[in-house]
């Protein structure tokens, strides 16, 4: 199957969002997030990407990657392009990566997929996979950096069209059209899953995130603990004077999920200066909200 | 990847067909997988294990394990209760690798009913099934 999606950034299954992504660059440009069902790194998707999944059922837990990905591979080949499927699982022409794949295994169906880049915004990829690795930590998987390269710069002529062209041409035996009971399926799940914050923020694995900062009445720091997208322990600490016990506010966070749409509302009426004194409001909360 | 004679399969459990076994260890039950799972998957990266105290029913996925290959969903060999995860895992999922019948398994389960383990291939329909 060939299919394409619009900018988003796509993590893998036990990623921590938050951890992997520049969660601030993607709110801004309204770049959705989204969890896959397989393993691996974060990638970024554009319309100059292109994706394919093959889908086999198969008795052995580990099926031969290789020989299903072979057809792929001879396409690739017929242009002209010197392809290489490294140990990581990468394909790579000239030792650049330009596709990264992966596995999942559900029941007896085996799903090996992954992206081949043709003309994708090398920039705004660069810059959704940025993160600062300090301030949220995780035992999740983490994203490798590689250098990437688009076909388009080591293929003449190269065009999204034409490489499905080629791939259906070498991979594809016959057609099949999706019907309306796949399709309201597919629908449902993006629905109830896909498109939800649990899954695509609040399945990451359990991560601890720490920030700090100095104001002019005095420094605090947040710690805090978050499972399953809920906050389940919240410490603050620092050099500030206090009208109102901290501890209050750090009994309004644990239970809480940690987004923006459940914290604004939260926050935006507490009592600020009582627990941070001379502070200013709008500047805690935006602290708080980890928005800059 | 080994040949089945050199995977071991430990007499003393049952075994699904999903390649997760289930040991009764005097207390309650263990729960992991099998050394066919683990070398198939190869170097375990993450392992993604339910809340203590909820309930599946026999096949539900409870659980993922992620290798360096591919994402795998984990199946309840019989209907129960979570009793204790392995939170070992969190640090060194690896201990899968290393002990797949020991220090890496999964769940501590409380079975609905421990006779649902007597419908389960033991060690020989097992290693039947992978032949």
């Amino acid at each position: 199957m060939l299919w394409q999606n619009s900018a988003s950034v796509i993590v893998g299954r036990h990623q921590c969002t938050q951890e992997v992504v520049n969660t601030a660059f993607v709110a801004r440009h309204a770049i959705p997030v989204i969890r896959r069902l397989s393993g691996g790194g974060a990638v970024y998707h554009d319309l100059g990407n292109l994706n394919f999944s093959f889908l086999r059922k198969t008795k052995t837990l580990s099926p031969d990657c290789q020989s299903i990905l072979r057809p792929l591979l001879h396409a690739l080949e017929s242009l002209g392009l010197a392809v290489k499927h490294t140990g990581r699982n990468d394909l790579e022409v000239q030792g650049k990566k330009i596709s990264g794949i992966s596995q999942a295994r559900v029941g007896s169906t085996h799903l090996v997929h992954g992206t081949l880049l043709v003309d994708v915004d090398q920039d705004v990829l660069a810059e959704v996979l940025k993160v600062d690795l300090a301030k949220i930590q995780s035992k999740g998987i983490r994203s490798v950096a590689a250098r990437v390269c688009n076909l388009a710069q080591i293929w003449p002529g190269a065009s999204v069209e034409r490489l499905t062209e080629v791939l259906l041409e070498h991979c594809a035996t016959d057609t099949i059209t999706l019907t309306e009971a796949v399709l309201t399926e597919a629908r449902t799940c993006m629905e109830q899953k896909y498109s939800q914050w649990s899954w695509n923020f609040g399945a990451s694995p359990p991560w601890s995130e720490e920030r700090s900062k100095r104001f002019p009445w005095g420094s605090v720091c947040l710690r805090l603990d978050i499972k399953g997208g809920i906050v389940r322990a919240c410490s603050i600490s620092g050099d500030f004077f206090a009208l109102r016990p901290v501890e209050e506010l750090e009994r309004l966070f644990v239970g809480k999920a940690w987004r923006e749409e459940v914290l604004c509302p939260l926050i935006r009426d507490l009592p600020w200066q009582a627990y941070f004194l001379h502070c200013d409001p709008a500047q805690m909360q935006r602290f708080f909200l980890g928005t800059r | 990847m080994k040949k089945l004679e050199e995977l071991s399969f430990p007499t003393d459990r049952n075994y699904t067909s999903e390649h997760v076994w289930i040991k009764n260890d005097g207390a309650s039950y263990l729960v992991g997988i099998s050394d066919y799972a683990q070398d198939q998957l190869s170097e375990v990266a993450y392992v993604e294990l339910p809340e203590v105290g909820s309930h599946f029913a026999a096949n539900e996925q409870f659980g993922t394990v992620e290798s360096v290959k591919s994402v795998n969903a984990l199946y309840m060999p019989v209907s129960g209760t979570i009793e204790a995860c392995n939170t070992e895992l969190e640090e060194t999922p690896t201990l899968i690798n290393v002990g797949c019948y020991t220090n890496g398994w999964l769940v501590r389960i409380r079975p609905d009913n421990p006779h649902d383990l007597s419908n389960l291939p033991d060690a020989n329909a097992y290693k039947a099934l992978l032949g």
